[in-house]
């Protein structure tokens, strides 16, 4: 099914969503990612993400690894209990290394601490948005 | 054959380091071996050994996370557990992403260590099982004909019987005895099994 | 010879018998020499005068001629008038008043007045001659002359102007001197009116009215005036006078004698000292700074103005003596210095300077800096001291915040240092205390699992005892780096103190894989510093020296730390082999905040050079033979060392 979704969305810009309780982070991350080409849809809960979930398929998800009613961590577990393998990267402003290697086993894509963000994430989302959601599992 | 059993690997530059662990770990009945450096690690490494690598990143010389690196390049599939006394996180994730089994730091509970060992050596388990099963499935693939390879493949395209007969150009009956044959030596027990064979026997890197 | 005195004579008419005795007798009375002489100058008369005055008898000169008794040049001269009479009848020898030089029997020669008169109605003519010694007259003219010409020259010599004006205000006398101050000749202004040519217009009204009032007694002159005198030039003059009245024979004003005295400059001079002495005293207003004089023996003292102001006294209670300065104004902790350091200096002739602390009269304490100086009074037996005191208290305090701050940059310095090598120090600690949990827990499994060999289990106790002790060295030196403290010198042996160093430097450099090795020179001789701030400099430029090889690739990963003399003292270098410095970097290396690194603050190497400079030494950079950069500091050794 998200091949089939990602071909669907092939002719429009890559979607990619971000998941951060401070707005502020959120905008800034929507403008970065945008700057890439991505369209952004942004939610400042786990909840309100996952209830989109079916409909939106993102080609990659920007989450803050503490969510006010899920942790990253616990988001990423539930999204590969659903089956669906979407690229993660988890956004941390308070990162420590224990944090960071769980998220790293539940499978997440990258771990970033958030002052850090910007280079790192233009690193690794760019390659996502250019194979815009083609990825060889 | 007889197997060495699994060994615990520890390298660490720490001469406190690599005498504590190694009587931690025979307290818990685990065979260890110390490495100073990351160098006299690989001068040594034989990829048959069964066991795990607990590897500390920062070292004189080359690095845990350098060690790894190589390692990965030769296609060696030794699990590693990361062990630091550095709080570094983008140290931690760069090691995950290139395929560390867990990354602790030290000072560590001996509990934690001795688990993610065990994981560790359950993983190399699984993957020495895994590339057995590998080599046993190349074998009877070459045991194969040509004429058996030829349908084998064309077999696990999904194609039918009589596709597969128009395609090599001969009777549908002589397709069916290859096939049975190619069952016979593959010893696969269906069809989703012989696909199944096939997609591991083409694996060339460690999952 | 006695003199007789005349008889006294009726004036009755002479007896002819008579005439000849009675003008013998008037001869013989006259005090005067008389001699007559015959037209060919033959001595016919000789009175008794004459024969006193030249030392002949009458007898002894009777017929001869008046020559004998004269000296050159006169006996020729009187030669040729006598012929020249006798020619021509023109008078030459008749006169009065003449002086001659005579000559006496004995050859002595004398001055003498000679008046000659014609015999009347004789016929050869007859000469008669009165004369007389006028030795004494002319010592006596002579002397005078010589007074006045004295007199003259003491009035020319005068450096005061000498003024006599008569009861006419006219100029009677004036010296050199006085002409000299007014620009005039002498013969300009005797008998000029003084006040029209010498006084300034507005002053001659009054001047003449002082002059008549002391002219006629009504009002003595002024003993001592100052006015302005009109020059030649038109400029003025201030002149000093004392005047008198002099009087003549009966008593009467005769006119006033004035000495003056060119004050003009002595004025401005006055003048100018007034100014200066008041811009000394806001001078030391303005500096707080006192100064004072002691004459000895006597122990006269003289305070400025700002000597009290400083001290907190009045100044009318005077100064204090020098025996009872320390007790009452020297703050009682530093008495003791101040007198001991006062007594050096008196006894070696040396310059008193010390910083004390002084009480003010109302209790408050203050920082001064005292100095003083024996110098030779004036006529060699007595001394002067002379110095000053200066209230450092403001400059002092400036000084203590400067030198906290300093030290507080200096340990803020330290703890940048610290945290630039926290990652290698934590992983440093991080080793022992790993070892020590691993050990411990190894031991409580074996001792579970009933596999309690002692040998083992004192093994791990004994490890984890090293291991702690170990994690408490790198703690212990740490903690002793960046404790807050204030400088404090001591005898370093330099060698000692990079061996010390290596427990906080090698876990840096280890941990960017870095060797760092030493090279200590022999026999080094020891330091007077403060151990941990050149450990703090040490520290940084080998951080420095780690910096730059991790920035460098390709070139040996060594840091050398080498210790040497050299000529002014011990020099310890850190050697890299990395890529040098650029010529843009190395003109701001020592500059503050100036940082070529992402999280540096640029106070290393400003820091470390104010330290070395501080200890009297010096540091610098030099290229490393081969590639790479050698910083350096040299430290002067130990005095008498």
């Amino acid at each position: 099914m998200p091949r089939h979704a990602a071909t669907l969305t092939h002719r429009q810009a890559p979607l990619v969503c971000v998941v951060d309780p401070d707005a502020a982070s959120r905008r800034r991350v929507a403008t970065l990612l945008g700057s890439l080409g991505a369209a952004v849809e942004s939610f400042a809960t786990a909840r309100a993400f996952l209830a989109r979930l079916p409909r939106a398929m993102p080609v990659c998800l920007i989450a803050e690894a503490r969510l006010p009613d899920m942790s990253g961590l616990a988001l990423l577990q539930e999204l590969r209990a659903r089956g669906l393998g979407i690229p993660t990267i988890l956004l941390a402003a308070d990162a420590d290394v224990g944090a960071a290697v769980e998220a790293m086993r539940a499978g997440a894509l990258d771990f970033i601490e958030k002052p850090l963000i910007d280079r790192a994430l233009v690193t690794q989302v760019a390659p996502i948005l250019e194979d815009d959601g083609h990825r060889a599992h | 054959m007889k197997e060495k059993p699994a060994t615990v690997f520890v390298v660490d530059d720490d001469d406190a380091v690599r005498t504590s662990l190694r009587l931690l770990l025979k307290s818990v009945g685990l065979p260890v071996e110390t490495y100073a450096s990351a160098q006299e690690f690989l001068d040594g490494f034989d990829a048959e050994r069964a066991g795990c690598l607990v590897l500390d990143i920062r070292m004189p010389g080359m690095s845990g996370l350098e060690l790894q690196q190589r390692l990965n390049e030769i296609h060696a599939i030794v699990p590693i557990v990361f062990i630091t006394g550095h709080g570094d996180v983008p140290m931690a994730v760069e090691a995950m992403q290139h395929g560390a089994v867990d990354f602790i730091q030290k000072p560590f509970r001996d509990q934690d260590l001795i688990d993610r060992i065990n994981q560790a050596l359950e993983k190399d388990r699984d993957n020495r099982a895994g590339l057995k099963e590998r080599d046993a499935i190349r074998r009877r693939m070459q045991q194969l004909t040509p004429r058996e390879k030829e349908v084998l493949d064309l077999v696990t395209q999904g194609k039918a019987n009589k596709v597969i007969a128009g395609d090599l150009n001969v009777s549908q009956r002589t397709v069916e005895i290859h096939r049975a044959r190619v069952m016979e030596k593959m010893a696969a027990s269906s069809l989703a099994h012989l696909v199944r064979m096939v997609i591991e026997a083409e694996r060339t890197a460690a999952p | 010879m006695t003199t007789d005195s005349p008889p006294a004579e009726h004036p009755t008419a002479p007896s002819p018998g008579t005439a000849a005795d009675e003008l013998k007798a008037l001869l013989d009375a006259a005090v005067d020499a008389v001699i007559v002489i015959s037209h060919d100058s033959r001595i016919q008369t000789f009175n008794r005068a004459a024969e006193r005055l030249f030392g002949y008898r009458a007898e002894e000169v009777f017929g001869q001629s008046v020559n004998v008794l004269m000296a050159e040049p006169y006996r020729t001269a009187h030669d040729g008038y006598m012929r020249h009479y006798m020619q021509t009848g023109e008078a030459r020898i008749i006169g009065i008043g003449r002086e001659v030089t005579a000559q006496r029997r004995d050859g002595s020669q004398f001055p003498a007045s000679l008046a000659v008169g014609q015999v009347p109605g004789s016929r050869p003519p007859r000469f008669i001659g009165f004369l007389h010694d006028i030795t004494a007259r002319k010592a006596a003219v002579e002397a005078l002359r010589r007074e006045r010409d004295r007199a003259q020259s003491y009035l020319d010599l005068a450096q005061v102007m000498l003024v006599a004006i008569d009861p006419g205000g006219r100029i009677a006398l004036i010296n050199r001197k006085g002409c000299e101050i007014l620009g005039y000749t002498e013969a300009e202004l005797i008998g000029r009116d003084w006040f029209e040519i010498c006084l300034p217009e507005r002053q001659r009204a009054t001047a003449r009215a002082a002059l008549a009032a002391s002219l006629a007694d009504v009002r003595t002159p002024e003993a001592y005036t100052e006015d302005t005198v009109l020059t030649r030039q038109g400029g003025l003059k201030l002149i000093a006078w004392r005047t008198i009245v002099v009087r003549d024979e009966l008593g009467r004003p005769a006119g006033v004698l004035s000495s003056g005295e060119d004050v003009t400059e002595r004025r401005r001079a006055e003048q100018a000292l007034t100014r200066s002495e008041s811009l000394l005293r806001a001078a030391q207003a303005i500096a707080n700074l006192g100064n004072y004089e002691i004459h000895l023996p006597s122990g006269t003292t003289y305070w400025s103005a700002q000597m009290y102001r400083i001290l907190g006294r009045e100044p009318s209670a005077g100064p204090l003596p020098p025996s009872e300065f320390p007790a009452q104004v020297v703050h009682p902790d530093d008495r003791e210095r101040c007198l001991r350091e006062w007594q050096r200096a008196v006894e070696e002739s040396e310059r008193f300077d010390l910083e004390f602390r002084i009480l003010r009269s109302d209790g408050t304490a203050r920082e001064v800096h005292g100095l003083a100086q024996l110098q030779p009074g004036a006529g060699g037996e007595s001394l002067v001291i002379t110095g000053t005191l200066h209230d450092i208290t403001e400059r002092k305090h400036a000084e203590d915040e400067l030198r906290q701050g300093q030290e507080r940059l200096t340990h803020v310095g330290r703890l940048s240092t610290m945290g630039e090598m926290a990652t290698g120090l934590a992983h440093e600690i991080n080793q022992p205390l790993t070892a020590i949990a691993t050990y411990a827990q190894a031991a409580v499994r074996l001792m579970d699992a009933g596999n309690d060999d002692p040998a083992e289990l004192r093994e791990a106790l004994v490890q984890i005892t090293n291991q702690a002790l170990r994690a408490g060295e790198v703690i212990r030196r740490l903690r002793a780096f960046v404790k807050n403290k204030t400088a404090r010198t001591e005898t370093v042996d330099l060698n000692r103190l990079i061996e010390d160093l290596r427990v906080l430097a090698e876990p840096d450099a280890r941990v960017n894989d870095v060797r760092l090795t030493v090279d200590l020179g022999a026999g080094l001789a020891p330091v007077a510093a403060d151990p941990v701030q050149i450990q703090q400099v040490l520290l940084n430029l080998i951080r420095n020296a780690i910096d730059a090889t991790l920035e460098t690739r390709g070139t040996p990963r060594e840091v050398l730390v080498r210790s040497g003399a050299v000529a002014d003292g011990i020099e310890v270098a850190v050697i890299d082999r990395a890529g040098g410095i650029p010529p843009a970097v190395a003109a701001n290396l020592f500059n503050p905040f100036y940082t070529t690194k992402a999280s540096g603050t640029g106070l290393g190497l400003a820091i470390s050079r104010s330290i070395i400079r501080a200890h009297r030494g010096k540091l610098g950079h030099r290229p490393t033979p081969g590639g790479g950069t050698t910083f350096f500091f040299t430290l002067p050794p130990l005095p008498g060392a």
